[in-house]
């Protein structure tokens, strides 16, 4: 088990007169290797949430064991546990600061103490794994790219810590069709082709539903469902809806036909899942009628 | 961290009460006359008059002293200092030794008398922060400093940059916070080295914080341009500000009392 | 110069009273450039725009044109002025000189229009950010501005803030007759609309109804933009041979559609 979470209870401003209960009593194991999608709306806790994974902020009550350490206990070194946890905030753009995006890459190694040989080399892994080509970009003012791109530099600055998880939070906000695919391209990626631990936090639920393998969905400080998006699609849609968060188009379709009535499978995830599904009803409902005609 | 979001600017109190519902050019004249007085005063009986004066504006301005008295807290020191000073550094009759150190009775009402002109300043400046939203505090200025215009003041450019500035202040704050905890995440350390490092490890939150305030700035502009704004040439008040009878009525009250004061003290 | 860069490239484009219109576009094809040229914030190099047979490039008539299109921009924080809501509404009306009993009448019918009156006195940095929109939406049509641009109004918000703000344009829209320019890249949103018009490197690539401009995948995707997913499930059921319409856009036709077959 890589990240668990006991009892967790977060107040914000606690004994102030606008204290606010930002997180009610959150269990949660996440293991090595897992694709989990957060979802839930502007004030759900989720942003609070995630800060408690690498200890940016400490629970009103309750445990996190990051590895089996408690990170709570006095002496835990916090710097290690960030080290293996890369938080990545949202519009990370506005966080860089560096002459150059060579400099900008290297700040996290750099803090870490390492010699230049080896800094230089997870800047060069750094910046493969999001695509920018080290030689045309190293020199570059960052202030000087696109808004994708910036955002891409401010990831590869956090994925040259060499994290084990990676915790992103709305990497796709405000970013054009194109800008959000090669961000989400460039996750998966880190995921499936250099095994890191993912924790995508969203309220797009087409995306996340698209992308993830496990999908926690968070609504006024609590986690209410818990579950592979399909089953949550297929059997929560309601819970969904009530909470503000939407169905993805395709979803929503399938659900009003079965409203309707119609047999159908109700946890599509992507136009191509509800393509098959409905070619497979078609086919059936033809068959029948052709069957019935033959009969008469 | 957590520090920066407890702290509130323009630490307005909201109440219904004579004080808050007075003309606010009423209540910054007012409290320049008294801050006058007290530097003209000279006698413990003057300092007793304005101090119950304002006491009693206190009182009617329902605002809990404890709030008033909170604004006294960080300067607290620098009373008492003032006080220590003036107790051993004055010359005269040695009322009191205490080895090298001698108090002398010059020293102890100096002392006391400057230590109740801060008293009586800082609250005063309090109740006028506590009982005056910052938008009519500012509407005040600008009608104040617009008497000057003919000396080239520029009184609605100065009130506007301080609307601007108060409507940021929150925005900015929740910002620093955020970049912090993102470099942070990266292995920025804000907590640990000496006073040189530590000022060199603010610049990855202060570069981050100046390039997005110059975009807000650019933004913002084009947004009040964008809504017609050219200046206070021609410009109207949303907030119309009338002086009441129990404006004149204060303001006489307060004029009265203050050159009583000073003529008498 | 040699780093010229021609953000909008001859376009040609009329706009009647009353309409909708949603400009569609990835980053860099001139959105934005073109919205701020509504309103003189820019002028064009050639060309000429006309507003209400106002030319933009009279400078005399700059402020009657700002006062007639109202905009609204992306950043919600980058644009509330005031340090609460009534007197951000106000600041415009306080600007083109509105007597001030005029101008309180103007604020509350402003903010009951964008369903914020409980939020008068409110301070700007507590709201969520669609009602942030909403406030900067008022302060726009405050001035009884006859035409209002949104540039991607809702980029930065959630999918509640989302539809708080689309539902608020829509009302004035219709109940209002205001001239609606809403620049965005979310195709639902664009969907709202009665005209759509996709530019790409400054030149307008598609113009047309939603489910016609809608349809036309491969063009959508080469111009770099999303297609909604339940036009994207017509159009393939339509090449298997069901008889759907390719021009299907709402999931409540494709449901009534499908119920035909199932």
């Amino acid at each position: 088990m890589f990240i668990h979470l006991e009892n967790i209870c977060f107040t914000y401003s606690l004994g102030m007169p606008f204290e606010t209960e930002a997180l009610k009593n959150i269990n949660l194991e996440i293991d090595e290797g897992e694709f989990i999608g957060l979802i839930g709306h502007t004030g759900c806790g989720k942003t609070t949430l995630i800060q408690h994974f690498n200890g940016l902020l400490t629970p009103t009550s309750g445990k996190i064991y990051v590895e089996g350490v408690d990170l709570n206990k006095k002496g835990v070194n916090l710097r290690l546990v960030r080290q293996k946890i890369g938080l990545v905030f949202q519009y990370p753009e506005n966080q860089l600061f560096e002459e150059t995006i060579y400099q900008e890459v290297a700040f996290g190694p750099r803090k870490l103490g390492l010699p230049e040989g080896k800094i230089e080399k997870r800047v060069r892994e750094a910046l493969k794994m999001v695509d920018l080509d080290y030689n045309l970009y190293i020199e570059r003012s960052p202030f000087s790219l696109s808004g994708g791109e910036m955002r891409r530099v401010a990831l590869a600055s956090i994925l040259s810590i060499r994290p084990k998880m990676l915790i992103l939070d709305e990497p796709t906000a405000n970013l054009d069709p194109q800008g959000r695919d090669s961000i989400l391209s460039e996750i998966k990626k880190v995921h499936y082709n250099f095994g890191i631990t993912v924790v995508l936090v969203s309220h797009n639920m087409e995306m996340v539903a698209e992308t993830v393998k496990r999908l926690l969905v968070m609504h006024r400080g609590e986690i209410i469902l818990d579950d592979t998006p399909r089953e949550i699609f297929e059997k929560h849609a309601n819970d969904l809806v009530k909470v503000g968060l939407g169905l993805p188009q395709v979803t929503e379709c399938m659900h009003k036909l079965k409203a309707k009535g119609k047999d159908v499978y109700t946890g599509v995830l992507t136009v191509d899942d509800a393509e098959s599904e409905v070619l497979k009803k078609v086919k059936k409902t033809i068959k029948r009628q052709m069957l019935k005609e033959c009969n008469l | 961290m957590r520090i920066l979001r407890n702290i509130s600017f323009g630490q307005y109190i909201p109440r219904d009460s004579l004080i808050h519902n007075l003309d606010p050019r009423i209540k910054i004249l007012s409290c320049l006359a008294i801050i006058v007085n007290l530097f003209l005063i000279t006698k413990f009986s003057g300092y007793l008059i304005l101090g119950s004066f304002v006491l009693i504006s206190i009182i009617i301005s329902k605002v809990h002293p404890k709030f008033v008295f909170r604004g006294l807290r960080p300067l607290l020191f620098i009373i008492i200092f003032t006080l220590i000073i003036h107790l051993f550094m004055t010359e005269g009759e040695v009322i009191y030794q205490l080895g090298f150190l001698k108090i002398t009775r010059e020293g102890l009402v100096k002392g006391l008398l400057i230590s109740f002109r801060l008293f009586i300043l800082i609250l005063t400046t309090s109740l006028l922060t506590l009982a005056t939203s910052p938008i009519s505090l500012t509407d005040g200025i600008e009608r104040l400093l617009s008497v000057f215009k003919f000396i080239g003041i520029p009184a609605h450019e100065i009130a506007m940059m301080m609307t601007i500035a108060l409507r940021f202040i929150p925005t900015l704050l929740e910002e620093t916070e955020k970049i912090m905890k993102a470099q942070i995440s990266r292995g920025a350390d804000f907590e640990s080295g000496n006073i040189f490092n530590r000022a060199k490890n603010l610049i990855p939150i202060l570069i981050p914080l100046f390039v997005n305030a110059f975009r807000r700035a650019d933004e913002l502009a084009i947004a009040m341009e964008a809504k017609c704004y050219r200046g206070g040439e021609g410009r109207t008040h949303y907030r119309e500000l009338k002086i009441k009878k129990t404006d004149i009525l204060t303001f006489i009250l307060t004029i009265v009392i203050t050159i009583t004061v000073s003529v008498m003290f | 110069m040699k780093d010229q860069i021609k953000a909008l490239d001859s376009i040609n484009l009329e706009i009647k009273k009353g309409d909708f219109i949603s400009i569609i576009g990835s980053n860099g094809s001139g959105k934005s450039t073109f919205a701020k040229h509504m309103n003189c914030l820019l002028l064009p190099t050639t060309g000429d725009i006309w507003v209400d047979e106002m030319n933009t490039r009279d400078k005399s008539k700059t402020w009657e044109i700002r006062r007639k299109v109202g905009m609204v921009f992306q950043n919600p924080d980058n644009q509330i002025i005031a340090t609460t809501v009534e007197d951000d509404i106000a600041f415009g009306l306080e600007n083109i000189g509105i007597k001030t009993k005029l101008m309180r009448e103007r604020v509350d019918w402003a903010l009951e229009i964008v369903e914020m009156e409980e939020y008068k006195k409110s301070e700007p940095h507590l709201l969520s950010g669609g009602q942030k929109q909403r406030v900067a939406i008022a302060g726009a049509i405050a001035l009884h501005s006859s035409y209002l641009v949104l540039d991607e109004p809702t980029a930065m918000l959630d999918p509640r803030g989302r539809k708080e703000v689309i539902a608020i344009v829509k009302k004035l829209n219709l109940e209002k007759n205001i001239t609606i320019i809403y620049i965005t890249h979310l195709m639902e949103e664009a969907a709202e609309s009665n005209r759509v018009i996709a530019l790409d490197k400054g030149k307008i690539a598609l113009t047309g109804k939603p489910e016609e401009v809608f349809t036309q995948i491969e063009i959508l995707k080469q111009l770099r933009l999303d297609v909604p997913q339940i036009t994207e499930l017509a159009l393939r059921l339509n090449k298997r041979g069901i008889d759907i319409s390719p021009h299907t856009l709402k999931v409540e036709d494709m449901v009534e559609s499908l119920c035909l077959y199932i």
